[in-house]
């Protein structure tokens, strides 16, 4: 940070933000070398079907929710939103798996772990309230049922089932903002305070002797093995 | 998929105890399991390879 405080607010921001995150950071060329193991693959594979539920379900709201019943095409790209949520829930069931076991919020990394299990909690409604959009039988047989569930819990008037605007608006609006933004924080965090390390080499790099060679990442640059501060 | 599989049915369940699963689920579930541990036995290549 410079010593000198800049004049306007926008220059203090950005001298705040580069603080936090400098470029080097928001962009790294290189991970440790524990990051070599699939476990590590999960976190990205989910983003990668995000992006296929946003771009299939950005084509089935520009077309309208009742598209994909009489065309052979919409019925493909419907089919492409279902099974990418599928898999987007498939991987990050796997990833959450994986960081619980790591501990992953170990380092001060606390944050990072509690936006993931909040991005996953606010997924679940946004691909429920999908299945009363399908505008068939199956939504009107889910949303009659699922409504009880809502009134038994005392949100019924605030999340009604039976109010196809209101469930289609949160399923391709609300919710998905919510999901994305939560997503763009834990992004942001982990890019922040860097994946967290296994237990075993976290704790040899504490005790690592002074003047030790520092550890080469996959990619060849030198890169000792941060802990969040 | 349904011309696959005889979709023309109410889906099969498990009972055990209180659990009350379908079995569709029990088969996601466990290959969700399979491959996690997948992922964490199976060698990621280049692993080990010394950086040029």
């Amino acid at each position: 940070m410079s010593a000198v405080e800049p004049p306007t607010w926008t220059g203090r921001l950005r001298t705040r933000l580069v603080a936090a995150l400098p470029p080097e950071k928001l962009l790294p060329d290189s991970q440790p070398s524990y990051m070599a193991s699939w476990i590590y693959v999960f976190g990205v594979l989910t983003l990668a079907s995000l992006m296929v539920i946003i771009g299939s379900g950005t084509i089935l709201a520009l077309k309208g929710p009742g598209w994909w019943h009489f065309t052979g095409v919409g019925h493909f790209f419907n089919s492409i939103h279902l099974w990418s949520v599928e898999l987007f829930f498939f991987f990050m069931v796997i990833h959450l798996w994986g960081k619980y076991w790591m501990a992953a919020w170990r380092g001060g990394r606390a944050r990072v772990w509690m936006t993931g299990a909040i991005t996953f909690l606010v997924a679940v409604p946004c691909a429920l309230t999908g299945y009363v959009s399908q505008q068939n039988f199956d939504a009107q047989w889910i949303s009659t049922q699922a409504k009880d569930a809502m009134n038994s819990v005392g949100i019924g008037s605030f999340f009604n089932l039976l109010n196809f605007g209101q469930m289609y608006s949160y399923h391709v609006f609300l919710l998905p903002l919510a999901v994305v933004a939560l997503l763009v924080a834990h992004i942001l965090l982990v890019r922040r305070h860097g994946i967290v390390p296994p237990f075993r080499l976290e704790e040899t790099d504490t005790v690592e002797p002074p003047g030790a060679e520092p550890r080469v990442a996959r990619t060849g640059k030198s890169l000792p093995i941060e802990t969040a501060p | 998929m349904a011309a696959i599989f005889d979709l023309n049915h109410p889906a099969h369940t498990i009972h055990w105890h209180f659990i009350d699963l379908s079995l569709a689920n029990v088969i996601v579930i466990i290959v969700m399991l399979v491959v996690f541990a997948v992922a964490i036995l199976a060698p990621f290549p280049g692993r080990g390879r010394a950086s040029p």
